[in-house]
């Protein structure tokens, strides 16, 4: 993944469920990550997409869905990875998932060691870049 | 008039009786109009039926007897008869016509009885519906007798004394049935009927001792849902209506018309059954549905709780091993826990209530509702209730709406900052085009929540109570907008559901 940020990568976590967010940036602070939590998705647009390399957002949230949010930032920001997750994998999901160009598609409950491999990878070919 | 004679011996007498009045008339001096005894004849030829046969008719004897009464007269007088035997002839003469005519009427008017009885049995046996006729009269007479004797309250006497109500249906007897209440009780001929009520009506029947209250009332009707035994034993569910006289006189004849209700109990059984299969395919449905979004509920504190033992390990992993965080953590993870297993009470809550099922529920009284019983629970605290949804509905399981309304009341009273009875909770309902909106706030909302890099676990909201909250929200098509919850104020819930 060729991206650089001019500060420490930073980690956009959305989800509408408070226990969800809090839980996985405790999750990342345990690694040493920074992330900055979102309730929705226009909360994070509003913000300057360059300073996340990764967008770990849920699926099923009111006014704007995950694959909504999807479609958005591949058109400001191409180059930002955004990984979906939810908690009804299946297989219409899933299709339209990769269809929209999601970086990874995670069944909840979350598995930690996936999240935490998949930003690590993230990290790690940041620092190759 | 029926004579009791057979029509040999009637024709003889009638012959014999002219041939005597005519010898009578015409060889004795009697100073009489004894031709006027030709009526006799008439009367005697005369048999009372309305059969046509010419020796039946009095007209057919008529003519004779006249003729006999003018020979006779002729022979008596011959062309010497003053005026008073003239009048004689005369009056002899009208007393053989106007016989002659009485009994001509008579024999029309029984043409006209008997083509109407015809009518009245062949509309008695052609109609579908079942009727046989009582005869109370016997059992009016020991009725009467018994309130003869002091009591006053029949049916207080009747109901102590079960012997003496089968002894009644014993005296009612069955005096007429038509084909259809034959065919209802399996009989094979009309002269084969229950002589007696008590033939065919089962020893366990309530519905006589009713039928004899209505007697005692006087009631004009007498309608009653009761079973019979058929000629075969089997026992039948029949609807008897009787129309009871009133004007004490009619008690030998009081027909009941009698609906048989066998096809229409099998068919209320069938519905039954479909019914509870509806009912219980509807609750399967309904759970089925429900487990979907518990699910998704039950999954957020369970992705939690492995997000934060994760976090726990690898705070121990750490050289040196950082354990004040992984207590934290791991706290949290109890705190998720915690959450799960609320969802999982309030679900087997849910669960065991029964039988659940959608129907139309009107939404402000619900909200009412809720809110007044919360506040029986919290007296102190202040409810303000705007309920402007008007008639609006919603098409959903009434049980899961109400837990719904009273959770997310609940849930916006314990964030509050402050206690019970300094809090003032606004519960308003509206209706937005095709959905209905229930607003509820504690104070004034501070604003969208705001996003924070932190992991603390907020204080204000208990995952566990929402979720069950959202996942009945989104049963019914539904969502929650939660918004507030900074430290010091309280927080607004916005529940919206399609409109029904």
């Amino acid at each position: 993944m060729n991206r650089t940020s001019p500060s420490p990568p930073c980690v956009a976590i959305v989800d509408d469920e408070e226990c969800i967010r809090t839980a996985l940036a405790g999750l990342l602070r345990s690694i040493d990550v920074p992330s900055a939590l979102f309730e929705s998705g226009i909360g994070l647009l509003e913000q300057d997409l360059s300073r996340f390399i990764l967008v770990l957002s849920d699926i099923q949230m009111p006014e704007l869905s995950g694959i909504e949010l999807l479609e958005r930032i591949r058109a400001l920001a191409p180059d930002l990875p955004v990984a979906l997750m939810t908690a009804y994998p299946d297989a219409e999901w899933r299709q339209r998932a990769q269809e929209k160009g999601a970086y990874r598609f995670l069944a909840k409950p979350l598995d930690a060691d996936a999240v935490i491999a998949m930003i690590e990878g993230l990290l790690g070919g940041a620092g190759q870049a | 008039m029926v004579t009791p004679f057979t029509d040999r011996t009637r024709v003889s007498l009638a012959a014999l009786t002219a041939a005597a009045v005519f010898v009578i008339d015409t060889f004795t001096r009697l100073q009489s109009a004894v031709a006027v005894l030709y009526a006799l004849v008439l009367l005697i030829a005369d048999d009372g039926t309305s059969r046509s046969h010419p020796s039946h008719l009095a007209s057919y004897w008529a003519c004779p007897c006249a003729a006999l009464a003018v020979i006779s007269f002729l022979i008596s007088h011959g062309g010497r008869a003053d005026t008073d035997e003239m009048l004689r002839l005369v009056a002899s003469l009208a007393a053989i016509t106007i016989a002659a005519l009485l009994l001509a009427r008579n024999r029309r008017l029984r043409e006209q009885v008997r083509a109407s009885d015809v009518r009245y049995e062949t509309i008695f046996n052609s109609l579908a519906l079942a009727i046989w006729e009582h005869d109370f009269t016997e059992v009016m007479a020991e009725l009467n007798a018994l309130k003869a004797s002091g009591i006053d309250d029949l049916e207080a006497h009747l109901r102590a004394n079960p012997a003496q109500v089968a002894h009644l249906c014993s005296l009612v007897r069955i005096t007429h049935a038509n084909d259809a209440a034959m065919r209802l009780l399996g009989m094979t001929g009309r002269s084969a009927f229950f002589e007696r009520l008590s033939d065919f009506l089962p020893e366990e029947d309530q519905s006589f001792l009713a039928g004899l209250l209505a007697l005692d009332r006087g009631s004009p009707t007498f309608e009653i849902e009761c079973q019979v035994r058929t000629a075969g034993g089997d026992l039948i569910p029949i609807f008897i209506a009787m129309r009871l006289p009133t004007d004490g006189s009619g008690y030998d004849r009081v027909c009941g018309s009698v609906l048989d209700l066998t096809e229409r109990k099998r068919m209320e059984k069938s519905l039954e059954s479909a019914r509870q299969e509806r009912d219980e395919a509807l609750h399967r449905a309904i759970i089925g549905g429900l487990s979907t979004s518990i699910s998704h509920e039950v999954s957020q504190p369970l992705s939690s709780i492995n997000a934060y033992l994760a976090a726990a390990r690898r705070w121990l992993d750490r050289r040196p091993p950082d354990v004040a965080e992984a207590r934290r953590v791991i706290a949290q993870a109890e705190h998720a826990g915690d959450d799960a297993a609320q969802v999982i009470a309030q679900v087997h809550d849910v669960v065991e209530q029964g039988r659940l099922k959608r129907s139309l529920v009107l939404f402000d009284p619900l909200v009412r509702r809720a809110a007044e019983t919360i506040q029986s629970r919290h007296p102190a605290a202040s409810f303000a209730v705007t309920a402007e949804a008007g008639s609006g509905r919603i098409l959903g399981e009434v049980h899961l709406l109400e837990r719904l309304v009273s959770s997310l009341i609940c849930n916006v009273s314990n964030a509050s900052p402050r206690p019970h009875e300094e809090t003032a909770i606004g519960i308003a309902t509206s209706v937005d085009g095709s959905y209905l909106r229930l607003k509820i706030a504690c104070n004034s909302a501070a604003g969208p929540v705001r996003t924070t890099a932190t992991d603390r676990r907020p204080a204000h909201l208990s995952a566990g109570g929402l979720a069950l909250c959202r996942a009945i929200a989104q049963f019914h098509a539904g969502s929650i907008r939660v918004t507030g919850g900074g430290a010091g104020n309280g927080i607004e819930i916005e529940l919206e559901l399609p409109r029904a």
